[in-house]
C-alpha cells in the first residue's frame, strides 16, 4: 500500500465501525453505562449525520447477523409481546458525548440517560437510520454490477462529535470480510505483526475508499447502496 | 522501599496464583506417565502466557481497556458473541475444577466427603467474591499458594538422580510404553492448563481494578517475567516428584490424593498438611478468579458495570451473574461427575478456545489508537507471532488429539 492509498484514513476522519461502534460508554463519574450498540444516522441536508448512540437489545441483536439478527429479534419480542416498545431501542443523543477516546465519554451520570428512541411507527418516512443497516448493504454501481458491501463509513470532523455536525463522507467497499475485519491495519503500513498485516493486506486487496459524493441513492429497505455514473 | 515491597508482593502472588487445579492434575498425570519428558512444553507454555499476559496487562495499564471490550470492538457483536459462549464455557468448566478442587482438598483434610464439603465452600466463594477487598483477597490466597513450593522441597529431599531427569527434560525421551499421539494429547493438556484464558481475563481485568497507569507497567513485567516462570518451575516439581514416585511404582493419578502423595513420601505428615493446605489456597484463589472471570467477560462484552472497584450496589449485574455461575457450578459438581475427569477436560479446551481471545490482544497491542508510543517492540512482535502460530496448531490438534487417544487412556 503506497502512501497516496486512499484506504488510509486522513486525519479529522474517523471510521465508524473501527472507532465508534461497540466502544464502551462510561459516564461522567467514570462508571460503566453500556456500548455503543448501533449509531444513529439522520439524513438532513444531503448529508449522512450523527445523531444519537443506540443502546439495548434491540439495537444489538440485529447486529449479530443479517439472517439470525432479525430471528433472534423476533424471539426478543414474542418474550414480551404486550410491550409495545420491545423492538424499540434505547437512545442517547449525541449532545450527550463529552468526548470520544477509546471509550465514549459521556457529560453526565448514567442513572436514567437512555431514553426511548422514537419508534417506527410514528414516523412514516423516517430520516432517521442506524448505521447497522448501512454496514449490511451491497454497493452496486450505476450499471448495475455489484461492487461488494460496505465494510465502513468514514466521517468528519472526527472530533466534534457532539456538535451533531459529524457526517459520513466515505464508503470502504469490499468484496471480502464484514464490517471492522480490517482491524485497523487500513491505516498505515507500519502497523505490525508484519505477517499479520500482510494477510490483512491480502484478504482485503480488492477494497477501496468510495467517496460519498459517488452515492447517488441509498436504499434503506432493500439494503442497496446505489452509485451515481462515474463520469458525472 | 514500598515499591521494592509492592514489586515483591506481586512476584510472589504470581508464582501461587500461577498454580491451579489444571497445573495440579496435569503435571502430576504427566509426571507419572511421561516423567519429565514433556517439561519442554511447560516451558513453551510459561513462555506464551509472558507474551500474552504482558500485551494485556500493557493494554490495560495504557487505555484502561480488558480483555473482552477488545474482543468486542475488534470482532464485532457477532464473531465476539460466539466467542464470549466458547470462552465462558471453558470458564464455566475450570470454575467447576476449582471448586471440586478445594473440596477434594478439604476432603483429604477431613475425610468428609467432597460433595458434603463442595456447598459451603460455594458460600465461602460467593462471600469473598461479594464483600472482601480485591488485593485482599488476591494476596492472602497467592501467599498462601506459596505452600506449594513444598513439592521442590520434596523433590530435593527424595534425591533423584539428576543427571537422568535432566536428560530426560532436556532430550524429551518418550518412555517406551506411551504411544506418540498421547504424547501429543498430553503436551496439549499441558500447553492448555499453562496458558489457561481465564488467566489473562483475570490478569488483564485485575488491571484496570487496581487502576493501573503507564507507570505500573515495569511493575506489571516484573510480575509477569519472574513471577509466572517461577510458577512454571512449581509445575516441574510437581511433574518431577510424580515422576520419581508414582511412575516406578506404576501408580497412575486419578485423585488429587495421588497428587500429595510424592510429598507425603517425601516429607511425611508435615509435608501432607503443608500441601493440603496449598491445594485449598491454589484451587480456592482460582475459583476466585474463574467466576470472577466469568462476571468479567460477560460484563465487557455487553459494557455494563463490573468489578470489585466499586461498590457491589453499583455493579448489580456483574455480582448476580458472579453468583448464578457460582451456584451452577456448585449444582454441575453435585451432579457426582469426577472433578479431575473436568479438570484434564478444561485444560483441554483451554487450549482449543485459546486463539480467540489472543488475537485481538495482539492486534490492539500494535495499535497506536490504544497504546501510543507503548505499542509492541520488534521483539514482542516476533514472540507474539510465533505464539500465534504455535496457539493455532494446538487448537487445531485439540479436538482430533483427544478423540483419537479417548482423553489420554
Amino acid at each position: 500500500m503506497s502512501h497516496e492509498d486512499p484506504l488510509v484514513r486522513p486525519d479529522g476522519c474517523l471510521d465508524a465501525a473501527l472507532q465508534l461502534l461497540d466502544r464502551q460508554l462510561v459516564d461522567s463519574e467514570g462508571r460503566l453505562a453500556g456500548k455503543v450498540d448501533d449509531v444513529e444516522l439522520t439524513e438532513a441536508d444531503d448529508e449522512l449525520r450523527v445523531t444519537g448512540i443506540l443502546v439495548g437489545v434491540p439495537a444489538w441483536l440485529p447486529r449479530t447477523g443479517p439472517r439470525q439478527g432479525p430471528w433472534w429479534l423476533e424471539w426478543w419480542r414474542r418474550l414480551g409481546v404486550t410491550r409495545a416498545d420491545r423492538t424499540t431501542p434505547g437512545r442517547i443523543g449525541i449532545e450527550r458525548v463529552a468526548e470520544l477516546v477509546q471509550e465514549v465519554r459521556l457529560d453526565r451520570e448514567r442513572d436514567g440517560i437512555v431514553q426511548l428512541a422514537p419508534g417506527e411507527e410514528e414516523h412514516t418516512g423516517d430520516s432517521r437510520h442506524r448505521l447497522g443497516d448501512l454496514l449490511e448493504s451491497s454497493v452496486t454501481g450505476a450499471d448495475g454490477d455489484a461492487l461488494g458491501h460496505v465494510l465502513d463509513v468514514r466521517m468528519a470532523p472526527a472530533g466534534e462529535l457532539s456538535s451533531g455536525r459529524v457526517h459520513a463522507v466515505g464508503l470502504v467497499v469490499g468484496r471480502v470480510g464484514r464490517p471492522g475485519s480490517l482491524m485497523g491495519y487500513e491505516r498505515s503500513e507500519d502497523q505490525g505483526p508484519a505477517v499479520l498485516a500482510a494477510l490483512v493486506h491480502r484478504i482485503h486487496r480488492d477494497t477501496t475508499y468510495l467517496p460519498m459524493e459517488r452515492v447517488a441513492r441509498i436504499d434503506w429497505d432493500e439494503r442497496v447502496v446505489h452509485l451515481a455514473d462515474e463520469r458525472s | 522501599m514500598k515499591k521494592y515491597l509492592a514489586v515483591a508482593l506481586g512476584i510472589l502472588t504470581a508464582i501461587g496464583g500461577f498454580v491451579d487445579i489444571g497445573d495440579l492434575v496435569t503435571n502430576a498425570v504427566v509426571g507419572s506417565r511421561f516423567g519429565l519428558s514433556l517439561a519442554w512444553v511447560v516451558v513453551v507454555g510459561v513462555i506464551g502466557i509472558c507474551v500474552y499476559s504482558e500485551m494485556s496487562g500493557r493494554i490495560a495499564a495504557v487505555s484502561g481497556r480488558a480483555t473482552f471490550d477488545l474482543v468486542r470492538e475488534r470482532l464485532g457483536p457477532r464473531v465476539g458473541l460466539l466467542n464470549l459462549l466458547a470462552s465462558m464455557a471453558v470458564t464455566f468448566l475450570t470454575l467447576v475444577a476449582e471448586i471440586g478442587g478445594v473440596a477434594l482438598a478439604l476432603q483429604l483434610l477431613s475425610s468428609v466427603h467432597y460433595l458434603l464439603v463442595a456447598p459451603f465452600v460455594a458460600v465461602l466463594l460467593w462471600l469473598v467474591l461479594w464483600r472482601a477487598k480485591f488485593s485482599a483477597m488476591e494476596n492472602v490466597v497467592g501467599l498462601l499458594g506459596l505452600a506449594l513450593v513444598v513439592f521442590a522441597v520434596a523433590l530435593w529431599q527424595l534425591g533423584p538422580d539428576w543427571a537422568e531427569l535432566g536428560r530426560d527434560a532436556v532430550m524429551a525421551r518418550k518412555p517406551e510404553g506411551e504411544s506418540w499421539t498421547t504424547f501429543a494429547f498430553y503436551a496439549v493438556a499441558l500447553f492448555g492448563a499453562a496458558m489457561t484464558p481465564y488467566e489473562v481475563f483475570f490478569f488483564s481485568s485485575g488491571g484496570v481494578e487496581e487502576k493501573w497507569s503507564p507507570e505500573d507497567i515495569g511493575v506489571m513485567r516484573a510480575n509477569v517475567l519472574v513471577g509466572f516462570p517461577l510458577g512454571g518451575l512449581l509445575s516441574l516439581a510437581i511433574a518431577g516428584s510424580a515422576a520419581v514416585v508414582l511412575m516406578p511404582a506404576g501408580v497412575t493419578v486419578d485423585s488429587l490424593g495421588q497428587v500429595a502423595l510424592p510429598v507425603a513420601v517425601a516429607l511425611g505428615k508435615i509435608g501432607l498438611s503443608v500441601v493440603i493446605l496449598g491445594f485449598v489456597a491454589a484451587t480456592f484463589g482460582a475459583a476466585c478468579e474463574t467466576g470472577l472471570s466469568i462476571g468479567y467477560s460477560v460484563a465487557q462484552y455487553f459494557g455494563f458495570q463490573w468489578g470489585k472497584y466499586v461498590r457491589a450496589g453499583e455493579a448489580t449485574t456483574f455480582h448476580v451473574i458472579v453468583g448464578t455461575s457460582i451456584i451452577a457450578a456448585t449444582a454441575v459438581l453435585m451432579t457426582t461427575v469426577d472433578p479431575v475427569m473436568v479438570t484434564e477436560a478444561s485444560v483441554v479446551f483451554s487450549a482449543l478456545a485459546l486463539p480467540l481471545t489472543y488475537l485481538p490482544i495482539l492486534v490492539v497491542a500494535n495499535d497506536r489508537d490504544y497504546l501510543g508510543d507503548y505499542v509492541n517492540g520488534r521483539f514482542a512482535n516476533v514472540m507474539g507471532t510465533i505464539y500465534l502460530v504455535i496457539i493455532i496448531v494446538v487448537s487445531l490438534a485439540a479436538i482430533p488429539l483427544m478423540i483419537i487417544t479417548g482423553m489420554g487412556r
